[in-house]
């Protein structure tokens, strides 16, 4: 049967012996095929950890950055509007000081002319949403206003001054819903509380 | 997923920032600043410039420089200075502590402080659209374990877990990645609104180490200012016989003026200070008009600059190193704006400093720096700060 084999298909016979050396080599090879496996597997356990980190890192990093994404889209919307609305804020700061000057020259002289000057300058300020802010008989708010002087009032003589705006020393004014700049006033301050 | 924001609660004014999109932002407050004054009315829980407009209304109830207090017994000799000056009731608390008294309740400085964190939390949580329960909070290196405790304490207070607290100088250095710089001794110059403080940092395994610190608890910005209206008011009593500084009216006007003109001197020569009807003479109202040069203003405080040279070099002394051995220099705190203060710094250790980042927000600059390491949004950055026992004074 063997020699039939072998010669049949033409191919140098396999010995008896030459088949153990195989069964030996494929034994070897086995055990090496096996353990590389072993290696193989637990490498391939390593990369996919690896890549789960990875992954789990690169996810967080994606949530990080579509959030960031999201609030600055956000954010974008509202503050569009308050440019809008208050794109003139700087330059509008910058001339307060002129028309506090202008306030202040009135307080001196009771020029005519300078009285519609200030006039002039206000309107064109309420036509750009600024608003004076009222002060003088109300209740001291430092949300608007700041206070820079007290002034003592005799709680039997004075009495409703203690804590209200005594005397507007600096004008204050909102731009729109916020302070552009809040006012500066005197308080009027009990003689018991200090 | 929360931010973790990076809080520098400052003795004059604190920041905030965060970490976005990889790189670090300041939250600007409700107020459009982007610092916090740190000034807290109790009472009605008024914080920032709003507490601040009404100090010289309710002085006893509107505390500042709360920080001065911070994690000290009352005994405290720094705790004994400071109630001379400080318009508000310091008393004796629970072991001795230092609290203020305000309208006969007790508030101890944590309670103060987290007042100004819980404004900083809001102030955040409106910029970033949710909740905000982790920080990080930084504190003068010299800060000692009691101190720290308490910076701690005053952030669960406020409703946020500190995940770390971190020294300014450290937190300073953060901002400028000179971690990543090879940069082993650091030198960290920082001048604020009323307190200098000089630390010398070394950076080797990861970690930053405080070698020393030193400082003036009592020179700030506040003094170049005071130095400044003393200066305007002498020269307008020379020319009308008037002081202004007995009318408060014309003081805070005179005042406004002095901050600005320094302010101006820091990018040009040559400031006008313009304040008419500041004040009634006998023959009508007078005039304020003067121009401040630079020279002028820098032969004013000069004696001011150089009082921060002393803690500098004993700084270095105690550090054990050499002027040489410093490889960066950082700049911290609004005075050092000033080109005076820039030129003395760069003469006195040989080289340019890092005065790129805003030096009002560096500090929470590098605590949102921080914070992203802790929250694993920055990598590569170390995540030690040591402080040697020996430094808490």
């Amino acid at each position: 049967m063997d020699k039939n084999d072998k010669t049949k298909d033409g191919k140098p016979a396999t010995t008896e012996a030459q088949k153990g050396d195989e069964a030996q080599k494929n034994k070897f090879s086995a055990s090496a095929k096996f353990s590389d496996s072993v290696v193989a597997v637990s490498n391939a356990a390593d990369a996919i950890e690896t890549l789960k980190q990875k992954v789990e890192e690169f996810e967080n990093k994606y949530k990080r950055v579509l959030a960031d994404y999201q609030n600055l889209e956000k954010r974008v919307v509202v503050e569009r509007k308050e440019w809008i609305l208050k794109s003139n804020k700087e330059l509008l700061l910058r001339l307060l000081p002129i028309l506090d000057t202008l306030i202040l020259a009135t307080k001196q002289s009771k020029d005519e002319g300078l009285t519609i000057s200030l006039q002039q300058f206000l309107n064109v300020f309420k036509q750009e949403g600024v608003e004076k802010i009222e002060t003088i008989g109300k209740n001291f708010d430092p949300n608007s206003m700041e206070c820079i002087d007290t002034a003592e009032v005799d709680p039997s003589t004075g009495s409703g001054q203690e804590g209200k705006v005594i005397e507007e020393l600096r004008a204050g004014y909102m731009l729109y819903d916020k302070v552009l700049r809040p006012a500066q006033v005197a308080v009027g301050k009990g003689l018991m509380s200090s | 997923m929360g931010k973790i924001i990076g809080i520098d609660l400052g003795t004059t004014n604190s920041c905030v920032a965060v970490m976005e999109g990889g790189s670090p932002k300041v939250i600007h407050s409700a107020e459009g600043r982007n610092v916090i004054p740190s000034v807290v009315d109790p009472i009605s829980h008024v914080v920032g410039d709003v507490a601040k407009r009404q100090l010289v209304l309710k002085p006893k109830r509107t505390i500042f420089s709360i920080k001065r207090l911070m994690g000290r017994k009352f005994s405290d000799s720094s705790v004994q200075f400071d109630m001379k000056w400080l318009p508000y009731a310091i008393k004796s608390g629970r072991d001795g502590m230092a609290v203020v008294e305000v309208e006969g309740r007790s508030f101890t400085p944590q309670e103060i402080s987290a007042q100004i964190l819980q404004k900083i939390k809001g102030d955040a949580e409106s910029y970033l659209g949710g909740k905000v329960t982790q920080a990080v909070i930084t504190v003068p290196a010299y800060f000692d374990d009691s101190q720290r405790q308490a910076t701690k304490q005053a952030g669960e207070i406020a409703g946020l877990e500190v995940l770390r607290i971190i020294n300014e100088p450290t937190a300073a250095a953060l901002a400028y990645g000179l971690d990543k710089k090879n940069a082993h001794t650091i030198a960290i110059y920082d001048l604020g609104g009323g307190t200098f403080d000089i630390s010398i940092l070394e950076l080797g395994e990861g970690v930053y180490e405080v070698k020393s610190t030193n400082g003036d608890t009592h020179l700030g910005g506040d003094d170049f200012d005071q130095v400044i209206t003393n200066y305007i008011a002498e020269e307008f009593k020379k020319e009308h016989g008037v002081d202004l500084r007995k009318d408060p009216q014309a003081l805070q006007r005179l005042r406004e003026s002095a901050e600005k003109a320094k302010i101006e001197l820091s990018s040009s020569q040559e400031a006008q200070i313009n304040q008419p009807f500041i004040t009634q003479g006998k023959d009508g109202p007078l005039h304020m008009t003067m121009s401040l040069t630079r020279a002028k203003l820098e032969s004013l405080v000069d004696n001011l600059v150089q009082k921060t040279l002393g803690p500098v070099e004993q700084a270095l002394k105690d550090a054990k190193v050499k002027v040489s051995d410093i490889d960066e220099v950082v700049l911290v705190g609004g005075m050092t704006r000033m080109p005076k203060i820039v030129e003395l710094v760069t003469k006195f250790f040989g080289k340019e400093a890092n005065k790129s980042v805003n030096p009002d927000e560096v500090v929470a600059v590098g605590a949102a720096v921080q914070g992203g390491v802790l929250g694993g949004e920055v990598k590569d950055v170390l995540l030690l700060d040591v402080t040697p026992l020996t430094l808490g004074i």
